[in-house]
């Protein structure tokens, strides 16, 4: 007569889930201690009540060998239910099923009854108000960069969630539907795009010049932003006795992906002394 | 008003400097003989060369050793 037993312990459940996921959430979970003497498939079974759609509900172990614990979970990816508030799910049975090696049918072994409750969270959307923003558009403007692009992964939202409980999973959830696109695809219209350029090469810049005399600089400028945006240059103009002047352009719209000159005028002292003159520009938008 | 970018995009070279400063890619006895009389106040090149370290820079430049040109002089050719 050969033994046959195991047991489930350590019932936890892991978190919420959201509504409308965007991909499975672990919910639930569980260790199965196998104590038989034969070496056996096992199942675990969960009954939530009341019922979920996207929610696992039975998980196999495969073969564990005498003596040895193997740790189950349940994930959920619940689809638009239509939440008006959170909704409260209970797992209110766990069974423990042992495979047959003889006849391949699964025997039931034990069953806990258990209330174990979690939530499933109500979407977020752009325009209402979630936990802890003003609107789900607020929500992913937070995280996202001044471009208005969510990071992939999100590792802000990410630590928000799993390490300092700022936002919900729900919350979560949103800002991961938006990992890597313009949020604006997302929600419309939710965030302005922070002007954007960069110092280009192909500037205008005299190799000499004489003293007393005045020379236009022009600064070349990349609009690499979203928009089309106002740009201006400091440029800088530092050489022998410390020698340094600071000049100020005007402002200048540059097209989004276009580049242009912004000049500057300098006008050399007539008691300018020989030399090399290194010329910066900062660049402003 | 948000900061963009900062670089140096570039050098400009005046009086003695921008006289030179093609001396090492075409080298010029002429600019070498201008340079002494301007030294010795016999011609005027609308800039000054106040030391004979400008002449012996001048030389090297024409040698094409343009960094020992540039610890004479007050000019940088050898990174523009």
């Amino acid at each position: 007569m050969t033994a046959v037993d195991a047991k489930i312990t350590d019932f936890a459940v892991v978190q919420n889930v959201p509504e409308a996921a965007s991909r499975y959430y672990l919910f639930y979970q569980c260790k199965v201690y196998a104590d038989s003497e034969l070496d056996l498939e096992y199942r675990v079974r969960i009954s939530i009540s009341p019922s979920l759609d996207g929610a696992e509900t039975s998980k196999e172990t495969g073969k564990m060998t005498h003596g040895t614990t193997l740790q189950v979970g349940f994930a959920a990816k619940p689809s638009d239910l239509g939440l008006t508030s959170d909704a409260e799910y209970t797992i209110t049975d766990v069974y423990l099923d042992a495979k047959d090696p003889r006849t391949g049918a699964w025997v039931n072994l034990r069953s806990y009854s258990r209330s174990d409750t979690f939530k499933v969270e109500k979407k977020v959307t752009c325009g209402a108000a979630t936990p802890h923003y003003s609107s789900g558009c607020e929500l992913l403007k937070h995280y996202a960069d001044d471009q208005c692009n969510m990071p992939s992964p999100s590792k802000a939202a990410a630590y928000d969630y799993h390490v300092y409980e700022r936002i919900t999973v729900a919350e979560w959830d949103f800002v991961r539907k938006a990992e890597g696109k313009d949020i604006n695809t997302l929600c419309a219209n939710c965030c302005t795009p922070a002007p954007k350029g960069r110092i280009c090469d192909e500037h205008d810049i005299p190799t000499e010049a004489k003293a007393g005399t005045s020379i236009d600089i022009g600064v070349c400028v990349e609009n690499t932003g979203k928009i089309k945006a106002d740009f201006w240059v400091e440029v800088t103009i530092s050489g022998p006795n410390d020698y340094s002047e600071t000049l100020t352009s005007a402002k200048k719209s540059i097209d989004v992906g276009k580049k242009d000159k912004i000049y500057v005028t300098w006008d050399l002292p007539l008691n300018l002394q020989s030399g090399t003159y290194t010329i910066d520009a900062t660049l402003y938008a | 008003m948000a900061k963009q970018d900062e670089q140096t995009i570039g050098k400009v070279h005046t009086g003695f400097c921008a006289f030179v400063q093609d001396l090492p890619s075409n080298p010029s006895s002429e600019k070498l003989k201008d340079l002494v009389l301007a030294y010795n106040g016999i011609k005027d090149l609308g800039f000054e060369v106040p030391t004979k370290d400008y002449i012996k820079g001048a030389v090297e430049y024409y040698k094409g050793n343009v960094d020992k040109g540039d610890e004479l002089t007050p000019c940088a050719l050898g990174d523009s």
